[in-house]
């Protein structure tokens, strides 16, 4: 399966990497931002994108407006800090499937994206 | 067929009925049916009529019509000679072209230049020519004359050829074709009983090699099996898949290298560099070596001036060290390599430790306040979970890796050092854990060992007294802080 990390923080997309490694997958790639994203989604062709919320040029709530007028199937997972209420409601309604909040531990993580993928496989 | 009134004609067989030859006489008055009357005399005789026959017979009988007052006589009738089968027969291939090996500046190494018929499993070593029946002959009676078989060569062969109906021999393993008599087999012993030299050639042979005089400086012998030498190792280079016997001694002259897989016996050793994989057996003297033995080192007659040897097992000489002032290392009880990366790891482990704990302390501090947290401590809380689990994990497999190296230690380590003589004072002696450099004479028997604290001491065999040996030695502990380094880590 083809992941893309989108996130400013190199730690925590190393984070997620590991995380992912150990669950097996191997074919990654990462960006740094939204734009970033966008410039390389068409020719890597994710099955699942790990989205962080705040960060420079394109954030990610943007990113994923964008998005979701081409691609509707792909399912993307918000990883942020942004926990209020309403702002989950918000990236729901943008086109996000699942959401992970920050500081979350690397089973949380693995919880989600099992849980996303099976939903799109469903 | 003879009778008064018809003319005497003679047909002589010869002794081997392969030729029939009719006479007629001068004078024989033939009827006109002189033809008929030669084919009823060579068929009264049971000879075989054939046109060819009844040619011959009508060219005699015009003869004599001809010139009716001549003798006349003529081989009318000729058997065919058997022709004898070819017996079996073995070309064998030529071996071993013994090519010269250029290197790429074109240079030609003359060591290379093996004069040993090797072979390898599959190469085709010759072909069994079949033997074949020949060809009946016939007389003229018309009896078959049986021609003579060829004879089966009788070849003897083993496991290893192969011989195909096509009559292709095949090495089935590598080794030494030997064909004695009417045996064939490809051997996987080598005896050589000259000298290792230019005539010979470097050896690498798959299977034992003897060599029953001096292997030759700067020659290399390299068995995957045995190697036993009955005359002297000179600065050469000998490799055994198994053990080695070096009858002669090693007199390496700083150049010899002898690496064995298994077990090494010999005279002595001078000036080489010797690696044992389990046990060594030296008769007389080590001097001036460099040897490194995985297993035990026997040798009760044995003594070792100026060299470093370095003994994994139990240890058992006659005498260390000598009047002559080279230095002598003897070790024992330790698995080079292993120990060094047993101090690397215990030294690491409690930096880890620590380190964890600083991280913990900030974790846990986040942790009392997480439903109050900015973004960035949000961020920081996630990646010091993150990394406390991977610190968890590196311990978790450094103390893994500690008790393996430890349980590794135990098996093939025995701190345990005999000496029947004399220890000289000046030589270095590790014992385990433990250098020390012994600053008097000790006579033996004497047994260097640690005892149950771990501390080094020597054992006087006659009197069972023991003694610490800092009481004989200037004596440091390798890796000190390995214990307590351990015992912080928990």
């Amino acid at each position: 399966m083809k992941i893309m990390l989108v996130d400013d923080s190199k730690t925590m997309r190393n984070i997620q990497k590991s995380v992912l490694t150990q669950l097996g997958h191997t074919e990654l790639a990462e960006a740094c931002d939204g734009q970033d994203a966008l410039s390389k989604v068409a020719a890597f062709a994710p099955d699942l994108i790990l989205l962080d919320w705040n960060m420079p040029n394109m954030d990610g709530l943007t990113f994923i407006k964008t998005f979701r007028q081409a691609d509707k199937s792909t399912p993307v997972i918000m990883v942020t800090t942004e926990s209020e209420r309403a702002r989950v409601v918000e990236a729901i309604k943008a086109g996000v499937n699942n959401y992970v909040v920050k500081p979350f531990t690397p089973d949380i993580l693995s919880q989600r994206i099992t849980e996303t993928m099976d939903k799109a496989a469903a | 067929m003879s009778s008064a009134d018809e003319p005497d004609i003679k047909l002589e067989l010869s002794r081997d009925a392969m030729r029939a030859t009719l006479h007629i006489p001068a004078g024989a008055s033939l009827a006109l049916e002189g033809d008929a009357l030669c084919i009823a005399v060579l068929h009264d005789r049971g000879v075989s009529l054939s046109a060819s026959v009844e040619a011959c017979i009508s060219e005699l009988v015009e003869l004599h019509r001809k010139n009716p007052d001549e003798v006349h006589e003529m081989v009318v009738a000729e058997g065919r000679e058997p022709i004898p089968g070819h017996p079996e027969r073995l070309e064998l291939s030529q071996l071993n072209d013994n090519d010269v090996q250029e290197s790429d500046d074109g240079a030609v190494s003359y060591y290379e230049c093996s004069a040993l018929p090797t072979v390898a499993a599959g190469d085709e070593l010759g072909k069994l020519i079949p033997a074949t029946d020949g060809e009946d002959g016939v007389n003229v009676l018309g009896e078959t004359i049986p021609a003579r078989r060829g004879k089966s060569l009788g070849l003897h062969t083993d496991e290893s050829i192969e011989i195909r109906p096509d009559g292709f021999i095949i090495a089935r393993r590598p080794g030494i074709l030997e064909h004695v008599g009417s045996t064939l087999r490809v051997t996987n012993t080598l005896t050589i009983a000259t000298d290792i030299d230019f005539n010979t050639g470097n050896i690498r042979f798959d299977g034992d090699v003897t060599i029953h005089k001096v292997v030759k400086d700067c020659f290399i012998i390299e068995a995957t099996g045995s190697i036993h030498v009955h005359g002297a190792v000179q600065a050469a280079t000998i490799k055994a898949g198994v053990d080695a016997n070096l009858e002669g001694g090693v007199a390496g002259r700083d150049k010899a290298v002898i690496e064995v897989g298994r077990d090494l016996c010999t005279r002595y050793i001078e000036k080489a560099q010797v690696t044992v994989a389990r046990n060594l057996e030296v008769l007389h003297e080590i001097v001036c070596a460099d040897i490194l033995v995985q297993g035990k080192f026997i040798a009760d007659r044995c003594s070792i001036v100026g060299a470093n040897v370095h003994v994994c097992g139990r240890c058992q000489v006659d005498t260390i060290g000598g009047e002559r002032a080279s230095q002598t290392h003897v070790t024992v009880g330790r698995l080079k390599g292993v120990n060094e990366l047993q101090a690397t790891g215990a030294d690491l482990l409690p930096k880890i430790i620590a380190k964890r704990q600083t991280f913990e302390s900030e974790y846990s501090e986040m942790k009392e306040s997480v439903n109050s947290l900015t973004p960035a401590q949000a961020e920081r809380m996630t990646e010091l979970e993150f990394t406390l689990a991977t610190l968890d994990g590196l311990t978790s497999k450094i103390k893994n890796g500690l008790g393996q190296l430890t349980g590794l230690l135990d098996e093939f380590t025995e701190i345990d050092l005999t000496v029947q003589s004399m220890v000289h004072a000046g030589v270095f002696i590790t014992i385990g854990p433990w250098d020390a450099h012994i600053t008097m004479d000790m006579k033996g028997p004497l047994r260097f060992t640690v005892d149950e604290t771990g501390a080094p001491i020597v054992i006087d065999l006659i009197s069972e007294t023991s003694t610490p040996l800092e009481n004989f030695a200037r004596i440091e502990q390798q890796g000190a802080a390995l214990d307590s380094t351990a015992n912080a880590a928990g």
